[in-house]
């Protein structure tokens, strides 16, 4: 007869090596059944269906909704709670009985009804009826106007008109509106604006609304979106006519307030100041000493000259270094030598050509003709032919001033633009 | 309020609501009763509604007992075209069948009463007699276990809700009871407590609306263009093609020999000593048309009816079918025309005089029922709820049906945003009350809402009234 020992020694050895470790686990776990099995890093993954670890427990037990009045059993399957944890030992259902909500009714008497609450078009009986519907329905208006069975057609609007009036009238039975804390006063308030009138209308407009077509709607939201930017635009522009305005109508300076302003004056104060500022031990202010304060100046403006004579000379002898060009050629290719203090240049490459025709183009059209038009006014040809570095530069140069120009001529208008809106205003 | 803590649309997300309490959910319709236990995905047990009367007067159910072609069976159901139960004791026999047949079995004796551990008298035998008795008891009130959760159609009268409690308390013993309308479980089991739930059955089309949770009565509509109407119109299809093609359902046929499009059928019928009854053999036919509806039929996808689309349906390449005897042909244009009802009555199929439909009448059709339920809905409501339309049942799994429907809600309202839910997966569709009951009988916070057995010795019958709608 042969044994297990006798099978696996006729089996090749490694196949004997890989044997034991699996039938040890299991053993290993059940030694200690609430322990976590410590895994070993395996070569190989495991196959997606083996079952890993224990099965849960789940008992099957029988208890009673907590919400509920009569003795309801239901028996319900739950996880088994582990022995460690015990915050979890809470009957299962009573982690439901919040959902357990009612609609809050107000509550009226026979008494109060007859002195206060009384109406033309509504029995007692009606009444009655409504709000228990009200509590049957959690309060949704859909449902109650649906659900609401009475002996004379009501709409949902004389429903919500009659229930808000019959609240508000018990909130303030409950507590006089001198009373009232802002919470409850602005539920009475609430209440009391209801206009079933106006309700009705709005309805009625709404349900014209679902059978518009739907360009014309498509169109009314455009136009809405169009409405809103331009009053957005609207309002940037109000606030810098605004601001516009109080600088240019600042209160006129009264003459008496303010004394210093002749030089004379001035002249004056400063010496106060001074014969002030001698009487401290710490002196602040010396004595201005005009025929000194001059040459220090000039010397700094006769120095300047010379010192950048001497900072130019070092860069060029490097640059010469660097690029072994004669005078001529350099100009003639093109090459740029920036110097030290000079911006860089720009990274990449760019067409000479490119240079001339970018910044005739604006952002908007009206730019580029306004743009286009100087350009010809002046002179500039619309193909520059050869476009050398000289050129480009000089071209440059009259791009710059141009943009100033245009932004003046911009900031221009909008002041003779101010301006007439201000005449209008003040000839109206 | 209760309304303003939760947008009608959004669910609560970091809580599951699952509570592991085994209920039983019961789905009776009118063509099949889906049964199972809450918190699963499908029905486990679907039995067909007709059953089978024999000339002994014994009642038999299931599948594998009605389609067994017998000469002395006659096929009954006991709902009526209305989509309600007609006969009582038999209706109520269905319904158990469908729970004990599959879900509730007898179960296990405990070791202490299996008599294995019984003391032996000198025959070796032990006295089985007692707890054979009990066996029998417990079979018995097999449904006393669980409680049971029903679905009902939304016109069901209080007579017959209260007879459905009466029959699961008194008859069945079960502990706790709830019925809920077939509209609000479709629109639970796609997640929506504000939803127009378009529900295209067997016998009836109804149309629910639903505002968080709660149906609005008002607007419940019905029209008896469903499933069986677009039988009858495939029927009249049939009869008037160029010849009429031959119904012969399965069992007739014995063997077939393959033939061409149009071409007779080459196939020997079965000879039965005493052939099958009528009802039978329809029931068998509307099985083949079932077959039908799902690989042929398919509805104009808007938009715009079919009548204004013709030539584009005409280059559509057509579909064949081959009957049960080797009979086969391409349909092109009449695969559409046969749909074509449920959404414009003028251009359906004259019914012959002698069917037990009425001819479809204009109001009758899914956009002008969807119309007028809506119409009776508040106007602030309308939006939302054409924003939920759920599609469900077995009837609505026709091809491109949801695309039309979309179709035409949109252009009957132009303005507001139409969206039709109709899940592609068709088992959720064809189950769809069922899973919402499934939904809903797990949910641990529905179990404040069942009516248990005390409150219905308390109360009576009446309770239904109160506590379910």
């Amino acid at each position: 007869m042969t044994t297990r020992s006798d099978i696996i020694a006729a089996l090749p050895l490694d196949f004997a090596a890989t044997v034991d470790p699996v039938r040890a686990a299991p053993s290993a776990a059940r030694a200690t059944p609430n322990q976590p099995i410590a895994r070993r890093r395996r070569l190989h993954k495991k196959p997606a269906l083996r079952n890993r670890g224990r099965a849960a427990h789940w008992t099957y037990d029988t208890s009673i909704p907590p919400t509920r009045r009569d003795q309801l059993q239901v028996r319900r399957w739950r996880r088994a709670a582990p022995p460690s944890d015990s915050a979890d030992t809470s009957p299962a259902a009573s982690k439901f009985a919040k959902y357990d909500i009612k609609a809050e009714v107000p509550a009226y008497d026979d008494e109060t009804y007859a002195q206060h609450l009384t109406h033309p078009d509504w029995t007692k009986d009606e009444t009655d009826r409504l709000f228990a519907t009200y509590e049957d329905c959690y309060g949704k208006w859909p449902v109650i106007a649906d659900h609401y069975v009475a002996d004379s057609h009501k709409t949902m609007e004389e429903m919500k008109s009659r229930f808000y009036s019959i609240s508000a009238t018990l909130l303030n039975l409950q507590t006089p509106m001198t009373a009232m804390t802002a919470s409850e006063y602005s539920a009475y308030d609430v209440l009391k604006s209801f206009d079933p009138l106006k309700e009705a209308s709005r309805k009625k407009l709404a349900e014209g609304h679902l059978r518009r077509p739907r360009n014309e709607v498509d169109e009314e939201t455009v136009l809405l979106s169009e409405l809103q930017r331009i009053m957005l635009h609207q309002n940037t522009l109000d606030s810098e006519r605004e601001d516009l305005r109080r600088r240019l109508q600042h209160p006129v300076a009264d003459q008496n307030g303010y004394q210093y302003s002749t030089s004379q004056a001035l002249t004056t104060l400063w010496q106060q100041l001074l014969a002030a500022d001698r009487m401290k031990k710490t002196q602040r202010l010396r004595p201005l000493d005009i025929s000194g304060a001059r040459p220090s100046q000039s010397g700094a403006a006769a120095n300047l000259p010379g010192a950048d004579t001497t900072t130019s000379a070092t860069p060029q002898t490097a640059q010469q270094s660097v690029v072994d060009m004669s005078k001529q050629d350099l100009q003639r290719f093109g090459v740029m030598v920036v110097q030290a203090g000079q911006e860089k240049l720009p990274t990449g490459i760019s067409f000479a050509s490119d240079k001339l025709s970018k910044p005739r183009v604006a952002k908007s059209s009206l730019q580029t003709d306004k743009i286009a038009a100087t350009l010809t006014h002046i002179g500039v040809p619309e193909l520059i032919p050869l476009p050398t570095l000289a050129v480009v530069e000089q071209f440059e140069r009259i791009m710059a001033k141009m943009q100033v120009l245009l932004d003046l001529r911009k900031v221009a208008e909008k002041e003779e633009q101010e301006l007439r809106v201000r005449g209008a205003e003040m000839g109206v | 309020m209760a309304s303003a803590a939760l947008a009608p649309t959004q669910a609560p997300k970091d809580e599951y609501a699952g509570d592991e309490i085994n209920a039983l959910v019961l789905d009776p319709g009118s063509y099949t009763t889906r049964a199972g236990f809450a918190g699963e995905d499908t029905p486990k047990s679907v039995v067909p509604t007709h059953y089978g009367v024999l000339a002994s007067g014994e009642h038999v159910y299931g599948e594998n007992a009605i389609h067994l072609p017998r000469g002395d069976m006659e096929l009954v159901n006991a709902y009526g075209a209305d989509g309600l139960v007609e006969d009582w004791d038999t209706a109520a026999k269905l319904w158990e069948y469908s729970i004990t047949s599959r879900l509730t079995g007898a179960r296990q004796t405990p070791p202490s009463r299996n008599g294995l551990n019984d003391t032996k008298d000198g025959n070796g035998d032990v006295n089985m007699d007692e707890s054979m008795e009990q066996l029998q008891e417990e079979q018995d009130r097999a449904l006393a276990e669980y409680p049971l959760l029903m679905s009902e159609p939304g016109w069901n009268p209080q007579k017959a809700r209260e007879k459905t409690i009466e029959i699961a308390m008194e008859e069945w013993g079960v502990p706790a009871f709830f019925l809920a309308k077939n509209g609000q479980l479709a629109a639970y089991a796609n997640g929506k407590a504000t939803a127009l739930v378009v529900d295209v059955g067997h016998h009836n089309t109804s149309v629910t609306a639903l505002w968080e949770g709660m149906v609005l009565r008002k607007s419940l509509m019905k029209s008896p263009l469903a499933g069986s109407f677009l039988n009858a119109q495939i029927r009249q299809m049939f009869s008037t093609l160029q010849p009429p093609a031959p119904l012969i359902p399965h069992y007739m046929v014995k063997s077939k020999a393959p033939v061409d499009a149009g071409a007779p059928s080459n196939a020997i019928y079965t000879r039965f000593a005493t052939p099958p009854k009528e009802s039978f053999r329809k029931l068998e036919e509307d099985r083949v048309l079932t077959s039908f509806k799902e690989s042929v039929v398919q509805c104009w996808q808007g938009p715009g009816r079919l009548e204004n689309n013709m030539d584009s349906v005409k280059y559509a390449p057509p579909r064949p079918f081959e009957m049960p005897d080797g009979w086969n042909q391409v349909f092109g244009v009449e695969r559409y025309k046969v749909a074509e009802g449920f959404f414009d009555a003028r251009s359906a199929y004259p019914l012959p005089p002698d069917s037990d439909l009425e001819a479809p009448k204009g109001e009758d059709t899914i956009p002008s029922l969807i119309h007028r339920s809506l119409n009776a809905c508040d106007v602030d409501t309308r939006a939302h709820l054409l924003a939920n339309v759920i599609l469900t049942g077995a009837g609505s799994l026709i091809e491109k049906l949801p695309e039309r429907l979309q179709a035409d809600l949109q252009s009957l309202y132009p303005n507001p945003r139409v969206r039709v839910i109709a899940s592609s997966n068709s088992v959720e569709r064809k189950y769809g009350a069922w899973i919402g009951g499934s939904v809903l009988g797990s949910l641990g916070t529905f179990h404040q809402m069942w009516v248990s057995r005390e409150e219905y010795k308390e109360y009576g019958p009446g309770i239904v009234e109160k506590r379910c709608k």
